[in-house]
């Protein structure tokens, strides 16, 4: 054995305690781990639960305090590296893909009540709003205010769960015999029946039979949860899954693609990071040659770019929902083409890199999240109508959210003069006869030119290059669901905030121009040449206060934009001035100049 | 009036009061006690550290004083990443300073409270941490295994997850 060295009083275990876990506090996950390799006191060291809370906070914003309650590990370290390590990525807020015009919101949490992460549908109860929740505001003749009441509705589309192994192995049966409630029923059973705890007292409810419960959300938002009971039609062995170091396995349970209607199809499936499935799908139907999400917000587009023109023939996608718009750009198509083979998946094999979004893609027996679509060509080259079927594999593509989770050193800060600032993140707004829809509010470097007379103009040019030090961010509401008339991933709104302070008034504009056959929505292109200014000479101002306008515009200050309205299949889109009126962090209303309509914007708590 | 700071080899230090209050342990000791004159002893420090830790305090007599606040948990003071180093700490802590020196210079922040170089001490050694392997870390920081080559074995299967890192 050769001599050590002599044991000096450099060695870094003669460090008190308090420095080891200060240092420790400096490492991220893996090379703490590292260290924990190292020698038996660092090995404690760097087990401290406060670390590995701390890393679940900064690596995946889990607040791990509760999780040990009821997940199956012993540390949180065990936590970290069997839950979130593994499946952290998934968290968040998705958007499918399907169907088409319209993006579904899919929001994966942590759910330490029933010890599993559960991807969750949002949609929006809208059976409160009729005609009458728009009021008229009492200064802007014509015009009607809409109401908003955002009420969350929560339905899962997939959970992972995790269990001690021997559960899963031996007791499935005999916990299927025991814990049924009513003896004779055929197997309905939910998965809380069979693996977790059966507490019939249980005051949060927020799953079991009941199906639905309400509470209020701390942003004021009412969120009615309603966790449809996955039932079990038949059972599957939950597929043994390498047991951690924990001796935890997790199985992946998907509770169906057709959650709404009265039978479930729960059953064992599995998440899957979807890049693999999806560089299959791209190159396997060729009618979506050219369908990938945005790489700034994370949006799938609207479906229109996923089609081609054939050198013979005219390729037309048409879909089981709703048909899009027989007309398309050539020219845009073509561009896409070129840039396709510079989108490919991501260098790493695990975690999704920046810049791409990330894919999420669940995969089960009955594959519930396949769909069929029909793709007809006409004028084909022997002059006939031709159908062709293929399938369509849901893919959930990650939201980027932005500022909130991830500040960007590229992105200026928001003006120091602006005193409500709204939240980036996950909105709900109403869009006339659409309801409400989800939007994706963000900040980004404006569109618009400013004027010598400081009114903005519609943008040739990217603003940035006139003044480096004094960047100039637009709001910007992206839409999330979507609909036939602008459709999901096109921008519904964008106002630049100039020094921040806005407008104390809204204006009115002299001339009310009737556009009856669009419905209030925007769009993103802001780049297009034939953009109009916001006139800035026919109107007159009225000022914004809580008595006519209601108690939230207290405060409120008015930025003057540009949203878009379409005809239906988002045809024809026309960009309209508005205001956008900001009341709040969690609250905007946007005044459609044109429509004679004021829609309202309310922060999304997930 | 300078204050004399006497280190554990007798040698004595005399620095300008608004150097000394970098020290919160000082600070708190000048503001009790009021200033004597006397050389003020400093046991736990030795000379050569001492002199390091006072050119530090000289450097930065002049920064804001950190809230009370940043004395939180772990948890939210250590946001900030290893590697925001400015670049006369980084000179300051790499200028002919061994393990040993850096490990002194972290007990004596520790011991004098000066949460700013206590900083920077463990920021120094998070990065020299970084990127190594268990083997490498062992070495550099003479740290003796004590595992049993079983333990090594089931902390290696324990690890996998982060082997390819």
């Amino acid at each position: 054995m050769l001599p050590r060295r002599p044991a000096c009083a450099a060695s870094l275990t003669t460090l008190p305690q308090e420095c080891l876990i200060q240092i420790c506090a400096l490492l991220p996950a893996r090379t703490l781990t590292t260290l924990s390799a190292c020698s038996a006191l660092l090995q404690r060291a760097s087990s401290d639960d406060l670390l590995w809370l701390r890393l679940c906070q900064i690596d995946y914003g889990v607040d791990a305090r509760h999780c040990l309650q009821a997940f199956p590990y012993t540390t949180v370290r065990g936590f970290y590296v069997g839950v979130l390590q593994k499946w952290g990525w998934t968290l968040g807020a998705w958007q499918a893909n399907y169907p088409f015009f319209t993006g579904q919101l899919l929001h994966v949490r942590v759910d330490p009540l029933y010890s599993r992460i559960v991807g969750e549908k949002l949609t929006v109860d809208i059976s409160g709003l009729d005609e009458t929740s728009a009021a008229p505001v009492a200064p802007l003749p014509g015009v009607s205010m809409d109401k908003l009441a955002v009420q969350l509705e929560r339905k899962a589309v997939f959970e992972i769960r995790f269990e001690k192994a021997e559960h899963v192995d031996s007791s499935l049966n005999s916990l299927w015999s025991q814990r049924m409630p009513g003896a004779g029923q055929s197997p309905l059973c939910t998965r809380d029946m069979l693996f977790g705890e059966w507490d019939d007292n249980d005051d949060t409810d927020d799953g079991g039979d009941s199906g639905s419960s309400s509470f209020v959300a701390a942003a004021g938002v009412p969120v009615k949860v309603s966790t449809v009971a996955p039932v079990l039609t038949h059972v599957d062995a939950p597929p043994a899954s390498p047991y951690d170091q924990e001796g935890v396995v997790s199985y992946t349970t998907c509770c169906g693609a057709k959650i709404n209607t009265p039978t479930l199809r729960s059953h064992v499936g599995t998440v899957i990071d979807a890049w693999d499935s999806f560089s299959v799908f791209q190159t396997s139907l060729e009618h979506f040659p050219l369908f990938r999400p945005s790489v700034d917000t994370g949006l799938w587009p609207y479906p229109e770019s996923s089609r081609v023109l054939r050198t013979e023939g005219v390729l037309i996608t048409m879909f089981d929902s709703n048909e899009p718009p027989l007309a398309f750009n050539r020219d845009e198509a073509e561009t896409l083409l070129n840039e396709k083979s510079a989108w490919r998946r991501p260098p790493s094999d695990s975690v999704p890199q920046k810049g791409y979004p990330a894919l999420l893609s669940l995969m089960c027996r009955t594959k519930c999240h396949d769909y069929g679509v029909r793709t007809v060509t006409l004028r084909a080259p022997e002059g006939e109508l031709r159908f062709r079927p293929g399938r369509f594999q849901t893919i959930w593509s990650k939201v980027n959210i932005g500022l909130a989770t991830r500040p960007s050193p590229s992105r200026p800060p928001l003006p120091a003069a602006m005193s409500n600032r709204p939240m980036e993140g996950i909105w709900a707004g109403t869009y006339g006869a659409h309801g409400i829809e989800f939007v994706l509010l963000r900040y980004e470097p404006s569109a618009f030119q400013l004027t010598a007379t400081g009114t903005s103009k519609h943008p040739h040019c990217n603003a940035h290059s006139m003044s480096d030090d004094h960047q100039l961010l637009d709001i910007v509401f992206y839409k999330i669901t979507g609909d036939v008339n602008v459709p999901r991933g096109e921008v519904s709104c964008r106002a630049p905030l100039h020094d921040g302070r806005g407008n104390p008034y809204v204006r009115k504009p002299h001339r009310a121009v009737g556009q009856g056959e669009h419905d209030v929505d925007q769009d993103e292109d802001v780049h297009d040449g034939d953009a109009q200014n916001p006139p800035t000479h026919n109107h007159t101002r009225i000022a914004i206060n809580a008595n006519d306008f209601g108690p939230e515009f207290a405060n409120a200050s008015a930025f003057p934009g540009v949203g878009t309205v379409a005809m239906s299949g988002y045809r024809n889109p026309t960009k309209i001035p508005n205001d956008v009126i900001i009341l709040s962090d969690t609250q905007v209303a946007v005044y459609w100049h044109d429509m004679g309509k004021i829609s309202r914007f309310v922060k999304v708590n997930l | 009036m300078p204050v004399i700071l006497q280190a554990s080899d007798g040698q004595q230090f005399p620095i300008e009061k608004n150097v000394a209050e970098r020290s919160m342990l000082l600070k708190n000791m000048l503001e009790d006690v009021g200033d004597a004159g006397d050389p003020i002893p400093l046991p736990n420090v030795s000379g050569s550290i001492l002199k390091n830790v006072i050119e530090y305090c000289e450097h930065h007599k002049d920064d804001p004083h950190f809230a009370a606040e940043e004395d939180k948990e772990v948890f939210e003071s250590s946001r900030k990443k290893p590697d925001d180093i400015d670049e006369w700490d980084a000179n300051f802590m790499k200028a002919g300073k061994g393990n040993e020196e850096l490990f002194e210079i972290i007990l004596a922040a520790n011991y004098l409270d000066i949460k700013p170089l206590l900083d920077l001490g463990c920021k120094t050694v998070a990065n020299m941490i970084k990127g190594k392997t268990p083997e490498q870390i062992r070495e550099m920081f003479n740290i003796e295994n004590d595992f049993t080559p079983e333990e090594e074995d089931q902390i290696r299967r324990e690890n996998e997850w982060a082997a390819d890192a």
